[in-house]
C-alpha cells in the first residue's frame, strides 16, 4: 500500500513537471481589466441587439437585424460579406497604469440600408449598426477616474434568400 | 475606493497565480480554445463578484463556475461548437514543455484528452489545480469519495499511457 501510494506521489510529480499552457497576453489583458464578457469571435452583443430592438423599432427591421445577429453568431462570418469598424482601436489599458473598472457595449441605432445585389446576382440586405462602447478607467495610484467612449459602426451584410 | 471593488493589485497577483490552471480546466470543459477564453473570463467576474466581501474567491467557486458556464454554452452553442472543433486550426497546446520534452507533452495531453470526462477532471482539479479530494467534491459537485474514487482510476489509466516515456 505505501509502495502504491509513493508510486503515484511520484507519479504526480512527473505530471506536474508539465506547467499548464500560460494563457496569451490579450487573454491576460482581458482577464485583468475585467472588460463586459463579448465574444471574441462574433464581436455581437446579441442580447444588447435585442434589449435595443425589442421596443424600439418596426417589425421587419428589427426581425432583420435579429435573424442577421443569430445567422452570424451560429454560422459564422464565411457568408457574411464585410464587417467594418469605424473610430480608434481599443484603449490599450494593458501598457497603462489605468484599470479598467466598468465598461459596457451596447447598440444605440440602428438602419436597414436596403437590399443590394452583389456583382454574381445575389441580393444582400444591409445592416448598419452603431454601438457605444464605454469604459470607466482608474488610476490606482491615486483613484482618478476617466470615462472613454469609442463609437463604432459595423455594417452586416447578409445573403437573402430567393426563391 | 469603490468597496465593490477588488484591488488592482490583489486581483492581478491572484490572477496570475491561478490563470494558467483556470484556463487548463476550462479548455477540457469546453470544444475550443475560443470558448475556453469566454468561458473563464465571464466565470472569473462572476465567481469574483459572487465571493463574500469581494475577496478573492474560492478555487472550488471558481471552479464550478467555470465548469457550469462550460456545460451551459455547451448546451447554446453545440451545432456550432462542433463545426468549429473539427476545423479549429491553432489550437493551444494545454501545456508547457521544453523543445526536447515537446513529445512527451503531446503524449500527455492526448493521455489526459483520453481520460473519461468524470476522471479527468478530477485529475486535472488534483495535479495542477492542487485541490483536496474535498475541494474537488464541491467544484463538481460529488462526494469526496467519489472524486478520490475518480481520480485512482484516471491516474491509473494515465500512468499505462505515459508508462512507456516515464520509464
Amino acid at each position: 500500500m505505501n509502495d502504491s501510494n509513493s508510486d503515484v506521489d511520484a507519479f504526480e510529480r512527473q505530471l506536474r513537471q508539465f506547467r499548464p499552457a500560460r494563457p496569451s497576453d490579450e487573454l491576460m489583458a482581458r482577464l485583468e481589466n475585467r472588460p463586459t464578457p463579448r465574444s471574441a469571435r462574433t464581436g455581437i452583443d446579441f442580447r444588447a441587439v435585442v434589449r435595443f430592438f425589442a421596443p424600439g423599432l418596426g417589425g421587419a427591421t428589427a426581425l432583420a437585424v435579429i435573424l442577421a445577429c443569430w445567422f452570424v453568431a451560429h454560422h459564422g462570418l464565411p457568408r457574411v460579406a464585410m464587417t467594418a469598424n469605424f473610430g480608434p482601436t481599443p484603449f490599450p489599458a494593458s501598457r497603462t497604469p489605468l484599470v479598467c473598472v466598468h465598461s459596457t457595449d451596447a447598440v444605440v441605432a440602428a438602419r436597414d440600408e436596403g437590399i443590394y445585389t452583389k456583382v454574381d446576382g445575389q441580393p444582400v440586405q444591409v445592416i448598419r449598426l452603431l454601438d457605444l462602447n464605454k469604459s470607466v478607467w482608474k488610476d490606482p495610484r491615486n483613484g482618478n477616474r476617466m470615462e472613454v467612449v469609442v463609437p463604432r459602426q459595423q455594417f452586416l451584410v447578409g445573403d437573402v434568400e430567393t426563391y | 475606493m469603490d468597496p465593490q471593488e477588488p484591488s488592482p493589485v490583489e486581483w492581478r497577483v491572484w490572477l496570475r497565480s491561478h490563470a494558467r490552471e483556470f484556463l487548463l480546466f476550462a479548455r477540457q470543459q469546453t470544444r475550443c480554445g475560443a470558448d475556453a477564453e469566454d468561458v473563464l473570463q465571464e466565470a472569473l467576474m462572476e465567481a469574483w463578484n459572487r465571493s463574500p466581501d469581494h475577496a478573492p474567491p474560492p478555487l472550488p467557486l471558481v471552479y464550478a463556475t467555470i465548469r457550469r458556464r462550460a456545460i451551459d454554452l455547451g448546451r447554446s452553442n453545440d451545432r456550432r461548437t462542433r463545426r468549429e472543433q473539427s476545423d479549429d486550426p491553432a489550437r493551444p497546446a494545454w501545456f508547457e514543455s521544453e523543445t526536447e520534452m515537446t513529445g512527451m507533452r503531446d503524449l500527455l495531453e492526448s493521455g489526459v484528452k483520453g481520460l473519461l470526462d468524470n476522471q479527468r477532471e478530477v485529475v486535472v482539479l488534483k495535479v495542477w489545480g492542487g485541490l483536496t479530494f474535498e475541494e474537488i467534491g464541491a467544484a463538481l459537485e460529488i462526494p469526496p469519495n467519489t472524486a478520490a474514487s475518480r481520480y485512482r482510476y484516471g491516474i491509473e489509466a494515465l500512468r499505462k499511457t505515459l508508462k512507456p516515456l516515464l520509464a
